[in-house]
């Protein structure tokens, strides 16, 4: 009999969930959208696995698990460089490789940015809750069990008979373009459109939001990244008496004068002035971004924000073909090395 | 009612009433119980009709106090063309009226370990904790909102008579069940989690079970009268 799960963990790492690309719908009932915060890492690691763009994925967060397979699975690693290895040896990034039954693929950390994700052919099985497969860590509910992954949790994969069909050729090899392949430099532009609150801030406040140079605090998580910066900004209220409908990207000033940007898991409502809103587009910057980076805000409109994510979306899907690729399947006590050379 | 329409981000909107228009005074909630009433009554009437016959490319739809998120999907329209159907949906001839559904009854248990701020709360308010608890039983209560946590319901409009500002300082552990106070409203925390409300009774019914088929036990819109056990 085939085993039904892909690969176990051996050890945990920092902070890994199942993320897909979020739940919608549910927001009217307290219930975030969480999903991946690096949304295009996830959508192209999908991409190369022969994935549609939604499947659950695993999202790695600051220091990476160890996996050891337990069958063949196509995977696929994007985001930030956690110098994977896959039994010993360097594992590829933004490429799909195959790992055999019996191999270890295993993170560090990462050398810049925040975020891994491993996409694994078929998809991570994970019930859905309320439509998605993300996991919620507040509520405790979606991925595994609602929590984050712990040694001894086996990955359960989608084994259909359509993806055992797909052939190596097909998959194996898949790149994603190398010079579109993210930087992630430490040093952060994001795009923001005005806020929903914005008349609650003066000319000379809200200019304060663009001529300041923030920097990523360690308080930040899937719920929100708090900023640090040498400005105060004064909104002409420092609360609202009530609470407004809030998105991930939503910019609020706090009570202290330092802004919050609010991330996949935020409430779907918030009391705090909202002086701006990230473009969609540029969220997965500050998934990216660690404790100490530096962002800079710039100012733009909504219909600029959604040209960009169309070309976000189209830029996402491109692959390419590496010219050969390899893998190594485990037999008994012997060890197969295989190249393959792929025409262009 | 007047609305203004502003962009959250490139992928929602807000629909705003009447007061938020004009904020930038320190507090935009009437300080009213029958004009809280009023307000409320006309912005989840808005919601309930954007929300039953909401197109596909809206995905989201959150009802505030004094206003309203639309969520959507910008691949499938446009921003412009998102305003345009919502001021559309909402000007046309308000329908008939939908038929109040029924109110569901949420038994509670009072005061004591269920209810530790209860005490306080009729030292405050110079009433009996009796008085407090009748006066918390005796309305019918609305859904305005959910939010803060999965399942959390913000209800109202508490009696005007045992109306009291939220604590200066939080609880740190609030417990699952517990039913709450604070302003006009009332409400119930579905899990263990911090808490700024006066507590003053709790129930054994789950506010939000991801393993139901509908994990969500109420939601805006539904009406809320709260039975009293015997402690």
């Amino acid at each position: 009999m085939i085993e039904m799960f892909a690969a176990e963990i051996i050890h945990q790492g920092f902070l890994t969930t199942v993320q897909d690309l979020g739940r919608f719908g549910n927001r009217h009932l307290g219930v975030p959208v969480s999903g991946a915060t690096d949304c295009w890492a996830l959508i192209t690691a999908n991409g190369l696995v022969g994935n549609e763009p939604g499947a659950a994925c695993l999202e790695i967060t600051m220091a990476g698990p160890s996996l050891l397979f337990n069958k063949d699975c196509i995977v696929a690693i994007t985001g930030a460089d956690m110098s994977p290895r896959i039994s010993g040896r360097e594992a590829p990034l933004w490429e799909s490789f195959l790992c055999s039954a019996g191999d270890l693929l295993s993170f560090g950390y990462p050398r810049k940015g925040c975020r891994t994700y491993l996409a694994i052919a078929g998809g991570i099985d994970a019930a859905p809750v309320m439509g998605s497969r993300s996991t919620f860590l507040t509520g405790g509910f979606g991925g595994l069990g609602g929590r984050c992954l712990l040694k001894g949790d086996c990955l359960p994969v989608k084994t259909d008979p359509d993806i055992e069909k797909l052939s190596l050729e097909n998959i194996l090899g898949k790149r994603y373009p190398v010079n579109r392949r993210l930087v992630y430099s430490g040093r952060i532009i994001a795009r923001v459109v005005p806020g929903i609150d914005r008349s609650l801030f003066s000319e000379l406040e809200y200019c304060k939001l663009f001529e300041t140079e923030y920097m990523v605090t360690g308080q930040s998580d899937r719920m929100g990244c708090r900023l640090e910066g040498n400005n105060i900004i004064i909104s002409r209220t420092e609360a609202l008496a009530e609470s407004f409908p809030v998105a991930p990207g939503s910019i609020q000033v706090l009570p202290t004068g330092k802004p919050v940007i609010l991330m996949h898991d935020a409430q779907s409502t918030g009391g705090y002035p909202q002086i701006g809103c990230l473009i969609t587009a540029d969220l997965w910057k500050m998934a990216q971004a660690v404790p100490g980076d530096r962002i800079r805000f710039m100012e733009t409109d909504v219909p600029a924000a959604l040209k960009i994510l169309e070309d976000k979306y189209k830029e996402a899907e491109v692959m390419d073909t590496a010219p050969q690729t390899g893998f190594h399947q485990n037999t008994g006590q012997n060890r197969y090395e295989v190249t393959i050379s792929l025409k262009p | 009612m007047n609305i203004d329409i502003k962009f959250m981000g490139d992928s929602a909107l807000v629909i705003l009433y009447g007061a938020k228009q004009m904020k930038g005074g320190s507090s935009t909630i009437p300080q009213d119980e029958d004009r809280i009433q009023l307000e409320t009554a006309g912005i989840q009437q808005d919601y309930l009709c954007l929300y039953r016959e909401r197109p596909l490319w809206i995905t989201d739809i959150v009802p505030c106090f004094s206003s309203i998120g639309v969520y959507y999907n910008p691949v499938l329209i446009s921003p412009v063309e998102a305003e345009d159907f919502i001021r559309r949906r909402l000007t046309r001839e308000a329908g008939p009226v939908p038929a109040e559904t029924e109110a569901m009854s949420i038994p509670v248990r009072y005061g004591g370990e269920y209810g530790p701020d209860l005490q306080a709360v009729s030292e405050a308010l110079g009433m009996t904790p009796e008085e407090v608890i009748c006066e918390h039983c005796l309305k019918t209560y609305n859904v305005w909102a959910i939010g803060f946590l999965p399942g959390f319901p913000y209800m109202g409009s508490l009696s005007a008579k045992i109306v009291l500002p939220r604590k200066e300082i939080p609880d740190r552990r609030v417990t699952a069940g517990s039913v709450a106070i604070a302003g006009y409203q009332t409400g119930i925390y579905p899990y263990d989690s911090p808490g700024g409300w006066h507590i003053i009774g709790r129930t054994e019914m789950k506010m939000f079970d991801p393993e139901r088929a509908e994990p969500c036990l109420l939601k805006p819109g539904d009406r809320v009268r709260f039975v009293r056990m015997g402690t």
